[in-house]
């Protein structure tokens, strides 16, 4: 029997894409995956592995399906890619595996990307968020406060020339 | 908000930008959107640009998303600085001021996501992310 882990949802994943993730083997559910691993034993030969996403009003979206070949002592993992739209397939990736550190190396990277690029994104928003309100204090300055001084100055130096 | 095709003359110049210069939906990918419009105005008493901007609206017939476009840019005196007030605003926040600037309001139905959600961008950025569908 070798073992079959099906990786957890990161937290970054989970905050996006929201949903449950369900694991199907040879058509038969065998669990949801949340913030543990879900480990299966899996007997040699082949087996078909379907990974979908709930999505609203009770449907599912993004089923990804993959066929493996289980070897006797052999490890593999499987980690599942939810789509950005619905008519989208999701995604499967399937590799073997040594210790339960790579795994965690696995996972590690993936929320580290999601959240570097967030990261990055929410950074150059509020950059241009800053610098807008920056340029618009100016803009206001040169627009209608800088003209009035000047209409200002005019009407005090004519009617000074009247006086 | 009452979305509604302006088959007519009045209505036309946004009908007619939104079906020739957005002829694929961003958000879904359908080349039929059969945009549908609605306009709302921008806040009077604000010197903000952003804020005092009257916007044109565009519904996809399809997955409902909501696209959004300063009326000064869809009719073209935006894409100036000595036109409008809001050129002088692009201009000013370092925005390309030929070009014309969406913002996603609503990602529709079809979006498992929410991450382009009131993100602004240029035309053809949005026509490139519609080609990636």
């Amino acid at each position: 029997m070798g073992d079959f882990v099906v990786l957890r949802r990161t937290q970054s994943e989970i905050d996006i894409f929201g949903g449950d993730v369900y694991v199907d083997i040879d058509g038969k559910n065998v669990g949801i995956v949340g913030k543990e691993d879900l480990q299966i034993q899996l007997s040699p030969g082949p087996h078909t592995i379907k990974m979908y996403k709930s999505h609203s009003m009770g449907t599912f979206i993004g089923a990804a399906e993959a066929v493996i070949e289980m070897k006797e002592d052999e490890n593999l993992y499987a980690r599942y890619s939810a789509p950005l739209i619905v008519s989208q397939p999701g995604n499967i990736v399937i590799a073997p595996f040594e210790s339960k550190n790579d795994l965690d190396d696995v996972i590690n990277n993936v929320e580290n990307s999601i959240r570097r690029e967030y990261q990055n994104q929410q950074r150059l928003e509020n950059q241009q968020k800053i610098e807008s309100e920056k340029n618009n204090t100016s803009l206001m300055i040169w627009v209608y406060i800088i003209p009035a001084i000047a209409f200002l100055l005019y009407l005090i130096i004519t009617m000074s020339y009247l006086l | 908000m009452s979305f509604k095709r302006m088959e007519g003359f009045a209505g036309s110049i946004p009908q007619k930008f939104a079906d020739t210069k957005i002829p694929k939906c961003p958000m879904c990918g359908t080349t039929d959107p059969h945009w549908s419009l609605d306009e709302r105005r921008g806040k009077l008493m604000s010197f903000d640009p952003e804020e005092n901007a009257n916007k044109y609206l565009f519904k996809c017939e399809k997955c409902g998303c909501i696209l959004r476009a300063p009326v000064t840019d869809v009719v073209g005196v935006g894409r100036s600085a000595l036109l409008s007030w809001q050129g002088v605003a692009k201009k000013a926040h370092g925005k390309q001021v030929k070009a014309i600037y969406i913002t996603v309001e609503e990602v529709g139905n079809m979006q498992t996501t929410d991450l382009y959600k009131e993100k602004e961008m240029t035309l053809e950025e949005l026509n490139a992310l519609a080609e990636r569908i």
